[in-house]
């Protein structure tokens, strides 16, 4: 027969060395590939509830044969591959794998047309850009583009 | 766990860093979500015994008792070469004395001796176990 004291005493900082000694063992890279796993199933198994289904419906949707394979992709233990990932964010409309190939925002490109008038520019460009403008025979819209 | 540490370092050494690797992000990144877990392990329908997932082909179980996402309760284990848990004693005997720390733990939680938190994450009272 043993007895543990109060809880409120004993819990709030209990520490094993053995426990710290041996999550010192896993390296930051491991620690880092067990997290995304297990990140995985999470966001598997929100995917699931977010339809309403269980494994076996994902199980049926993937025509496989048993729903155990499911049972282990959402274990955070299972190394997927790229195919089986991308079958499931099909299936469940979710977003597993990131391909996009630049972080930068998307270049927005906007065209836009200008009259532009040779009297009101400088001395400098004034007479060859008067001559451009007569040889096309008058002048004409000029259209500037702008990228932001 | 320290028990199921010590006695399984030497022949378990990497499962035994999966595992802690997996309660680790379980704490700090995802929370005890249900799929890491067998659940029903013990005898009782509602008894919250449960084993954490075993690494495929591995086989080492840690039986647990999954009070909610934020409460896990650590039992021992060991590893599982049979089809059923009652077939091997030493894992009888250590799914049996996690089923009575269940029940024990459950009653107080019912007569309010035993309380979780307002966040969730531990638990306040008065808490004596028997063996």
């Amino acid at each position: 027969m043993f007895f543990m004291a109060s809880f409120d005493e004993i819990n709030e900082n209990y520490s094993s060395d053995l426990i710290d000694d041996l999550l010192d063992s896993i390296k930051p890279e491991e620690q880092e590939q067990i997290d995304y796993k297990m990140k995985i199933s999470a966001k598997i198994f929100a995917g699931l509830k977010a339809k309403g289904w269980k494994s076996v419906d994902l199980a049926d949707a993937l025509h496989l044969k048993s729903p155990s394979l499911v049972s282990k992709w959402l274990s955070g233990t299972h190394n997927f591959t790229v195919d089986t990932l991308i079958d499931i964010q099909r299936i469940l409309d979710i977003k597993l794998l990131d391909i996009e190939l630049s972080n930068e925002a998307p270049t927005l490109k906007v065209n836009f047309t200008v009259l532009v008038e040779p009297a009101s520019l400088g001395e400098d460009i004034y007479e060859p850009l008067q001559r451009v403008i007569d040889e096309a025979g008058g002048i004409q819209p000029t259209t500037v583009a702008i990228v932001y | 766990m320290d028990h199921f540490i010590a006695d399984h370092s030497k022949d378990c050494f990497q499962d035994l860093l999966n595992i802690l690797g997996r309660l680790k992000s379980m704490g700090n990144e995802v929370g005890a979500l249900e799929p890491y877990f067998k659940l029903d392990e013990g005898l009782e329908w509602d008894d919250l015994v449960c084993a954490f997932y075993d690494i495929p082909d591995k086989h080492l179980r840690l039986y647990c008792i999954r009070i909610s996402e934020n409460i896990v309760i650590v039992g021992n284990g060991g590893p599982k070469n049979v089809r059923t848990w009652q077939e091997d004693p030493k894992l009888s005997r250590e799914v049996n004395e996690i089923m009575h720390y269940s029940k024990i733990i459950r009653t107080k939680l019912e007569d309010g001796s035993l309380r979780i938190s307002e966040d969730g994450l531990k638990f306040e009272g008065d808490l004596m176990l028997t063996r």
